[in-house]
């Protein structure tokens, strides 16, 4: 008889399979969300400047910039439009995401969907809707110095954040809060003075750099645990099983 | 004391059932990458645990591309809980090891 199976110096129990398994099922979407979110970015950097040279080319009488920098557009918004849609976007990033990162396969772990989890769903999908469009209003009849527009989101992103989360409890992982706690902790530090605002016309990018960038770290840093889970698990799945092993018993009856 | 189920009593088939308990289903691909079995033999065993009732294999397409998905079944889950409580009652009563069964008990 074999001993139990030493993986990186302790004893680890064979049934840590099914665990590790469900460790990476947990984390590996959380690539897909980066993928998204880096798509998402994309479109933001490449929007920005082509709307730019539109006004330039029409305040310079520029026509050849101004009609080349309108077919940019068109061509941007319509890739806009594509990757918003789910039947054609959502396919096309699932696409890029298993050719990227699809070699090790694919598992999956359902939302155990209760009518209470369905209600609290949309209860916060409604909620947060209502907190963005309610901070737009809020922008335009206050004007609050752009230094707080990311701390004043981050009241209703963090907690929607959170109970997304919880909510798609256990088919994500705890990692996916390292997003929420990411924005909620830059906009403690920005309330506190620290140096870490964009000024003048990069102002936006105090919205979009913590948005995006934190997804995509806490997407990154998901994925990079699937992995180690998985590593564990070859580990733990090959101990003691030969080639041979495995041939003999898979021609016996 | 019952003698072990000879369909799992066989360590790559243990150890598919064993990963297939800790998540909803796996695809071909995953079975592979992680076992580290060649494609024929994951198939054989696959295809055992199939006809024993143990496993639920959904086929489909993704694009052009099949893809096979495994989920274990409640015959199957069941048999595998008994087949470590039975493999785990014989290393208490030998009162060798730690006292957990190992994958390779199986052996």
């Amino acid at each position: 008889m074999n001993e139990p199976v030493d993986v990186e110096g302790g004893l680890d129990d064979p049934r840590e399979l099914g665990k590790w398994a469900r460790v990476f099922g947990q984390h590996q979407r959380g690539i897909a969300v980066a993928v998204n979110l880096v798509i998402f970015l994309l479109l933001c950097a490449t929007g920005g400047p082509l709307w730019y040279l539109v006004g330039e080319g029409y305040r310079y009488g520029n026509m050849g910039l101004f009609w080349g920098s309108i077919a940019g557009v068109v061509l941007w918004a319509a890739a806009v439009v594509y990757m918003s849609i789910p039947r054609w976007g959502g396919k096309l990033q699932e696409r890029i995401v298993r050719r990227l990162f699809g070699s090790a396969g694919h598992v999956t772990i359902g939302v155990r969907q209760t009518d209470k989890r369905r209600r609290l769903l949309m209860v916060a999908i409604v909620a947060f809707m209502a907190c963005i469009a309610a901070s737009v209003v809020f922008s335009f009849l206050f004007h609050p110095p752009t230094k707080y527009m990311q701390p004043i989101s981050a009241l209703y992103m963090v907690p929607f954040l959170v109970a997304l989360t919880l909510l798609m409890r256990p088919a994500v992982g705890l990692i996916a809060l390292i997003w929420p706690m990411l924005y909620g902790l830059h906009a403690v530090l920005i309330v506190a003075g620290a140096p870490i605002l964009f000024t003048g016309r990069w102002d936006g990018l105090n919205m979009v750099l913590p948005t995006c960038g934190y997804g995509i770290l806490a997407g990154v840093v998901s994925y990079a645990y699937s992995r180690y889970a998985l590593r564990k698990l070859r580990r733990l799945a090959r101990t003691g099983l030969t080639d041979a092993d495995a041939d003999a018993e898979a021609t016996q009856p | 004391m019952t003698d072990p189920d000879r369909i799992i009593h066989e360590p790559a088939r243990l150890r598919i059932l064993t990963l297939l308990s800790g998540v909803d289903s796996a695809d071909f691909k995953f079975l592979l990458s992680a076992l580290g079995l060649t494609k024929g033999n994951l198939s054989s065993h696959i295809d055992r645990l199939e006809r024993a009732g143990y496993v639920d294999v959904k086929k489909s397409f993704n694009g052009k591309i099949p893809h096979t998905e495994y989920r274990l079944t409640r015959t199957g889950r069941k048999a595998l809980a008994s087949y470590w409580g039975l493999l785990d009652e014989i290393r208490s009563q030998g009162g060798s090891g730690s006292g957990r069964a190992s994958l390779g008990d199986a052996k």
